[in-house]
């Protein structure tokens, strides 16, 4: 940590301050005219990979919003924050998507959310907010109510599209997509040769429901909802930052047990993935046997959490439900069985031609540009680039556990498909580990207590990838602000690079190969763009099957 | 005349008939996939239903839109009515086997001209590639026709489907005829007009309730068809040597033609059970499989012309 | 044979000199209106002339007394239609009828542009200069014909004078016709020298030795070819005919390719006794190398009027491969068949190309644009074009029951089982050559009607044709339906036609076809029924459902859809260009090493002088270099 800090030296002028956050993460505070110098330097001298920019109207506070731009030291193991003080009235900073594509988005929703203003942004376009939204109003500032639904002129989206290229529009509904999403295919002949994206349909406000109407106990189990495959990761990452900033000790079973259930929940990620893949190339018979081979581990998370899906069992602190002993042994069996026909899949899965033809050389991405986006997860093991929160930053129990990270140095589809494969059995291994060396012992943590004003920040591994929150608590047990970065967010803009020269029928292909979770990408509030009206349904009539 | 009857009747049945022999091939797919899959009157369900749902046109349609799933069917239906199930001499005439290949050319374009004519552009994409894909089958079917018209001597189906030649270029033929027929039945790997994943369906977009419910119809047809066609040129001699001792005309072709239909929906079931373990090509790789595929019937042409 | 006088021919005769001298008088649209009019009677004479030749077996004469001062050594000229000339005369009378009401309407679009009185001059010319190419009996009227409507084509297909491309074309075009025409009128005088008579009644009576035979069918069949635009001597026509305007393209792709065909037929077959097995198999294969290849190019084209060019390349080369398998086979029966199946193939396609260029004309009419990527939708703006295209398309394509199925079924059938390898080959690439042009006339379909509209329509102006467009487009499309469906009224007299001139004993062999044919026509009416009983009860069902208007389905996105709801034309069939590239490779070859270097050739030559005496004198040198060549061949053996 230290050779970590003393290598700021060399930004002497440029740095107001550093120190700990926690064990692993370093606050770094710049002003925004060294900005850029900072940033060039993480990126550069210590190979730090983008993560998010997280944005905090901390007027209430100080009297200024915060930038902190996050990056991922992945061989020093650390992460590092750089944190912006921008003044109240006026927030403007300049904007490094320029030197980092990856910071697009981020820059566009806290620009959308918060009002600050980045200077020199190259798309100045509404990324989150819906078309009909007020242009002066933005939702997560302190003074804006979470119930309110603010109408502006509506201004139709302004796809960028060259003049005579032909787009095929692939969304929001479409019999492919699991979540609606716009993709414009821009296509010559059958092959793409760029892609527009607008997303944000079921932005849901969680950030701002987060701040404003629930309690610190009470977001496990909202976070748990962010999203329909994965989303006890969220609920771990938010505890694990309750935890790290308010410097709670979590009993070792209690980590285990998270970790085992974190596993549980990337196998029958990955399965689901695979059935999904097999679909969109047509295989159906691929599809159906995945999920015939997945069906047990869902009957495995019920067992051991009493739900197939949205366990409900994080606290700050721990875990609400104990591991029996007797389960244990049936949990190996149902695992070895799992084992035996998922390698039987995999074998002929790997021999269909068809299936081989079209994953290889399909959606390509190449290092460098992987490294620019800040892609996580599968996508970033594929492209060659060794990243896995479990092994860079531990967390739970994973410090406790020996496993393999799959990478894979051909940055197409196949690539990908191969690295969640044999993800898929790692984690069974890890999981029989994990039960080896399970400890006796509590499960949740007593008189839990936090403090205000305190920053956390912690980060796990999702089956997609890289999962981060940040939170800074607040007073009377609530949060001030609480911020999620899915991994498919730093994924989905990776599209662009993937689907160019890509062939129109692998374009589905290549979009699921990134196993995009939309759910977690949109997190805000959802209008009635269509009618422009709001409703207060009550729950009775939705019962009865209220339709708008 | 009663010939005639007959023939007639076996057209009615195997109409009536398709949709329970794709309820099967549903099932055994299902099978294949550990499923349990639909029960095996689905898709007369299915048909019934659409019947009886609203139609929506789009407002880009023109009226080629509505009339062209009739003509689909009808050039079906009247393929159908050719193919001698019957396996008689008096019906027939020289050159319709041509004629059944036009028709079902006829069939697939008149489809495709209904997806177009929705104004869907997704419809254009899917009926660029079936097109491709017939294009590229037709030059494989011209040499299979090329290789029985030399061996035969004959372009009349009856008369092909009765006579017994074996020699090399034959066999080779009635493998081509099959792997013709697994092409033109629309399944995966093949089914790159329909690809639901990635086109939504393509031409069939903008068809809802009957329209929909006649193009569904006419598909399934469009893949009796190719498998009847090879049944017929292929089995069709080894029924006609089976049931030659018959003496009774009436009954001998009776039996000619419910074995023939038995065979066909063989031929269709086993043909739909080898299509569950593909994946979907893309169109290059379809096109370039049908090509490389081509082979087979350039050589029985080959051979053929040898005097094999 | 009867022969019978009519004077009738004469009338068509005065009809068409007058609408060619009188109508320019009038100055304008007034003279367009009169040419076509009058050109139009002349035709319906013709239609009605050939018939009666055609069906009732007859020869219609009529003799013209030439005054004596004008001292051209022969006291009369006589008109003469037999059945064979009957068949090119009544496309001729069909289209010419037809592109004549079209034309009423469609050159009005020239008004202040182009030159109408020009056009009502040579427009006439063009009709009357075919027609006496088919109504004469001498080789010398036939040579002077031959030019007249070498050079009224000329001026037809550069009509629009301000384009440097229509320009271009027409030179080119002139150009590769002379040599055609030179190396025809070296031939045909030869024999005439060789015979001492210009009758072709005398000339069927020669004799000759193997040399100048061998000679003479080279000479013929590459002259006739460059007319014909058979490959590899096509590249004039995929330049051409898109420039000249809709009706005259009609005219050009419909009729006057076909006047080499008759050449061909008359000198090559009915005067000369032949090996026709090699002449047979040599014409065969280059028709199927032009199906091939206009098939091809046509796939990959975006411009309405060239596709349809290109598909006639292809088209011809079906007629060819027919005749040149006659001709292999002869004498078997079959053969009869085969040749008559391509002459049936000839008048189908007159049909079919000649409406589908009037829909295109009809489509330039209306929205100014030949462009396949900026077009599309205009099946709600122009109902009866789209009607007739998507009948011609259908057609071309051969689907059962209209006319373009007869002519290509019966070329498949004796093809294949004629029992010649190298036929059957041919016939099985022509089985594949038909599905190429379902596609590329699909695409053209698709994307001039079916499709969304691209940024060439623009709404305020775009509806239907006018009257007379509409109606000679409806007459077309008709006669697709009714030749499909009555396909015995023309085959039979074109059977009975070849059985005379090859003197084959057949009888046997069409008793055969009769009943085929009859079987035939009871599934076409099997089609037919089911189609309108199914069609109406759909139309009555619908009526009773429920139906709603939708807008297109894309996606539930309101705001997202973008501008352009439609598919470029360019991006058809590109995996199946990509994977057949051999062809287009080959292609690329030929015009870059052969084709290209040899028409640059002459056109630099020619382009260093810029008059009508350069033409001529261009003409007289070649014709002198080969009339001493053949000389010296007829001397030496």
């Amino acid at each position: 940590m230290h050779q970590l800090i003393s290598s700021f030296e060399g930004l002497q002028g440029k740095v107001k301050g550093i120190n700990y956050l926690n064990d692993g993460v370093v606050l770094v505070d710049t002003t925004p005219n060294s900005l850029f110098d900072v940033v060039n330097f993480i990126t550069r001298e210590l190979k730090g990979i983008f993560t998010v920019i997280i944005g905090v109207d901390a007027r209430e506070i100080d009297g200024s919003f915060h930038n902190i731009y996050v990056f991922s030291l992945d061989e020093l193991k650390k992460y590092v924050l750089v944190r912006v003080m921008l003044e109240g009235s006026d927030p403007k900073v300049p904007s490094i998507t320029p030197l980092i594509k990856g910071a697009d988005w981020s820059e566009r929703e806290i620009r959308d959310l918060l009002g600050i203003k980045f200077i020199n942004h190259p798309d100045p376009r509404k990324l989150i907010v819906p078309e009909s939204w007020h242009d002066g109003v933005f939702p997560l500032r302190k003074e804006v109510s979470y119930k309110l639904r603010a109408h502006g002129p509506y201004e139709p989206y302004q796809p960028r599209r060259s003049e005579d290229v032909i787009a095929l529009p692939y969304g929001p509904y479409h019999p492919l997509l699991h979540e609606p999403e716009y993709f414009e295919l821009h296509v010559k002949g059958e092959t793409v040769i760029d892609i527009e994206y607008r997303g944000f349909h079921v932005h849901r406000g969680i950030e701002k429901l987060g701040e404003a109407r629930l309690t610190i106990n009470q977001i496990p189990f909202v976070a748990e909802r962010i999203c329909g495959i994965c989303g006890y990761v969220h609920s771990v990452c938010y505890c694990q930052v309750i935890e790290g900033a308010a410097g709670i000790e979590v009993p070792e079973r209690a980590l285990y047990i998270r970790s085992l259930i974190l596993e549980i929940e990337r196998i029958h990620s990955h399965l689901l993935w695979l059935g999904v893949a097999c679909h969109v190339l047509g295989f159906d018979t691929g599809f159906m046997h995945a999920w015939r081979i997945r069906e047990p581990v869902m009957h495995l998370a019920e067992l051991l959490t009493g739900n197939r899906k949205t366990y409900g069992i994080n606290l700050v602190g721990g875990v609400r439900r104990d591991l029996k002993e007797e389960h244990i042994d049936k949990v190996i069996k149902v695992l070895n069985e799992v084992k035996e026909g998922y390698t039987k899949f995999i074998n002929y899965l790997t021999g269909v031609r068809e299936v081989i033809k079209r994953l290889e050389g399909s959606g390509l991405l190449p290092r460098t540009e992987a490294i620019s986006y800040g892609v996580v997860g599968p996508v970033a093991r594929a492209s060659a680039l060794k990243r896995d929160v479990r092994v860079d930053h531990p967390y739970a129990a994973y410090k406790d556990v020996y496993f393999k990270v799959p990478v894979y140095n051909d940055c197409d589809n196949m690539a990908r498909l191969m690295v969640r494969v044999e993800e898929v059995f790692e984690s069974i291994d890890i999981i029989k580990q994990l039960l080896d060396k399970l400890p006796k012992g509590p499960i949740l943590a007593e008189n839990v207590e936090v403090a205000e004003y305190r920053e956390g920040f912690s980060a796990v591994e999702a089956p997609r990838g890289e999962d981060v929150h940040y939170v800074m608590t607040g007073k009377y047990s609530r949060v001030y602000r609480w911020k999620v970065r899915a991994p498919s967010y730093s994924n989905i803009p990776a599209l662009k690079v993937m689907l160019h020269e890509c062939p129109l029928s692998d374009a589905p292909l290549t979009i699921a190969s990134i196993d995009p979770c939309f759910s977690c990408t949109d997190r805000l509030i959802v209008v009635d763009v269509n009618t422009g009206k709001r409703f207060k349904v009550p729950m009775r009539a939705l019962a009865k099957g209220w339709r708008p | 005349m009663l010939t005639n009857l007959l023939a007639a009747l076996c057209v009615i049945f195997v109409v009536l008939l398709i949709p329970i022999i794709d309820g099967f091939e549903r099932r055994i797919r299902a099978r294949i996939q550990s499923r349990i899959g639909p029960p095996l009157k689905q898709t007369y369900y299915d048909l019934v239903k659409l019947f009886r749902k609203e139609l929506l046109i789009p407002n880009t349609a023109s009226r080629l839109f509505i009339l062209a799933p009739f003509i689909s069917i009808s050039t079906s239906i009247t393929a159908l009515a050719i193919i001698p199930y019957t396996l008689n001499n008096s019906i027939g005439f020289e050159g319709d086997l041509i004629l059944i290949v036009y028709l079902m050319i006829f069939a697939s374009i008149a489809t495709l001209l209904g997806g177009l004519a929705s104004g869907n552009p997704f419809a254009e994409v899917s009926s660029s590639r079936e097109l491709t894909l017939v294009m590229a089958s037709e030059l494989f079917l011209g040499l299979t026709i090329a290789t029985l018209a030399v061996k035969y001597g004959s372009l009349s189906l009856v008369k092909i489907s009765t006579a017994i030649v074996v020699s090399p270029s034959v066999i080779l033929a009635y493998m081509a005829l099959a792997y013709y027929a697994f092409i033109k039945s629309s399944r995966t790997p093949y089914d790159i007009a329909e690809a639901e994943p990635e086109i939504a369906s393509g031409y069939a977009i903008e068809f809802s309730g009957p329209l929909l419910a006649i193009t569904i119809l006419s598909n399934l047809m469009k893949r009796f068809i190719a498998s009847s066609l090879f049944t017929v040129i292929s089995l069709g001699p080894l029924i006609a040597l089976l049931t030659m001792p018959i003496a009774n005309d009436v009954l001998r072709i009776s039996v000619n033609a419910m074995l023939t239909i038995l065979l066909s929906i063989a031929t269709y079931l086993v043909l739909g059970s080898i299509s569950t373990t593909y994946g979907r090509y893309r169109v290059r790789h379809a096109v370039e499989a049908v090509k490389k595929c081509s082979i087979m019937p350039l050589i029985s042409l080959m051979l053929a012309l040898l005097g094999l | 044979m009867l022969e019978i006088i009519n004077e009738s021919l004469i009338s068509i005769l005065i009809i068409l000199l007058a609408a060619s001298f009188v109508s320019p008088l009038m100055r304008g649209a007034k003279s367009l209106t009169t040419s076509s009019l009058l050109t139009s009677a002349a035709s319906i004479l013709m239609i009605l002339l050939s018939l009666e030749a055609l069906l009732k077996d007859l020869t219609l004469t009529a003799e013209l007394a030439i005054p004596a001062f004008l001292n051209l050594g022969v006291t009369s000229y006589s008109l003469i239609l037999d059945p064979l000339s009957a068949i090119f005369t009544l496309i001729l009378g069909l289209i010419g009828f037809t592109a004549s009401i079209y034309g009423l309407s469609y050159i009005r679009r020239y008004l202040g542009v182009g030159n109408l009185t020009l056009y009502s001059f040579i427009y006439p010319a063009f009709i009357l200069s075919m027609y006496l190419l088919l109504t004469t009996y001498d080789v010398i009227a036939f040579i002077i014909f031959w030019e007249l409507m070498t050079i009224t084509a000329f001026f037809l297909i550069s009509f629009e004078r301000e384009k440097e491309v229509a320009r271009r074309a027409a030179l080119k075009y002139l150009i590769m016709s002379y040599s055609g025409s030179g190396l025809i009128i070296v031939s045909l005088m030869a024999l005439v020298v060789l015979c001492g008579s210009t009758s072709y009644l005398d000339l069927s009576k020669l004799k000759f030795n193997d040399a100048l035979q061998y000679t003479l069918i080279t000479f013929l069949t590459i002259g006739f070819g460059i007319k014909s635009a058979l490959v590899p001597m096509h590249s004039w026509l995929p330049d051409a005919h898109p420039e000249a305007p809709s009706n005259v393209s009609a005219l050009l792709s419909g009729v006057m390719i076909k006047m080499a065909v008759y050449g061909l037929i008359r000198f090559a077959i009915q005067l000369l006794s032949l090996n026709h097995y090699v002449l047979g198999l040599i014409l065969a294969s280059l028709g199927i190398a032009s199906a091939l290849f206009g098939s091809i190019m046509a796939l990959i084209q975006i411009d309405s009027k060239k596709l349809m060019a290109y598909s006639s390349v292809g088209q011809i080369g079906y007629v060819f491969l027919a005749i040149g398998g006659g001709l292999t086979l002869y004498p078997d029966p079959l053969s009869i068949i085969a040749i008559s199946a391509g002459i049936l193939h000839v008048v189908n396609h007159a049909i079919f190309k000649g409406l589908l260029f009037l829909t295109a004309g009809s489509i330039i009419y209306r929205t100014g644009s030949r462009d396949l990527n900026k077009l599309g939708g205009l099946a709600r703006y122009m109902p009866i074009t789209t009607s007739s295209g998507l009948i011609a398309s259908l057609a071309i394509s051969g689907m059962p029951p209209l006319n373009g199925f007869v002519s290509k079924w019966l070329i498949i059938i004796s093809l294949l089982i004629s029992g010649n390898s190298i036929l059957t080959v041919y016939a099985a690439i022509a089985i594949f050559v038909s599905a190429l042009t379902a596609g590329y006339f699909m695409k053209y379909l698709s994307r001039a009607f079916l499709a969304n509209p691209g940024p060439s329509i623009k709404g305020e102006d775009i509806m239907e044709v006018p009257l007379p467009m509409a109606i000679s487009e409806a007459i077309l499309a008709a006669l697709c339906v009714l030749l499909g469906v009555y396909f015995q009224a023309l085959l039979m007299p074109i059977l009975r036609v070849f059985n005379t001139i090859l003197s084959v004993d057949s009888e046997t062999v069409i008793d055969l076809l009769l009943s085929n044919a009859f079987k035939l026509l009871q599934s076409f009416a099997i089609i037919l029924m089911i189609m309108a009983a199914s069609s109406t009860i759909a139309l009555c069902l619908l009526r009773i459902s429920r139906i709603r208007i939708t807008p297109v389905w894309t996606f539930g996105s309101r705001d997202l859809i973008p501008q352009r709801l439609s598919l470029d034309s360019s991006s058809y069939y590109t995996e199946f260009t990509h994977t057949y590239s051999f062809g287009y490779e080959l292609r690329y070859y030929l015009y870059k090493f052969i084709i290209d270097p040899l028409t640059n050739a002459f056109m630099r030559f020619v382009s260093y002088y810029n008059n009508i005496d350069t033409y001529l004198y261009f003409t007289l040198v070649i014709l002198s270099i080969f009339i001493t060549a053949l000389i010296v061949i007829a001397v030496v053996i």
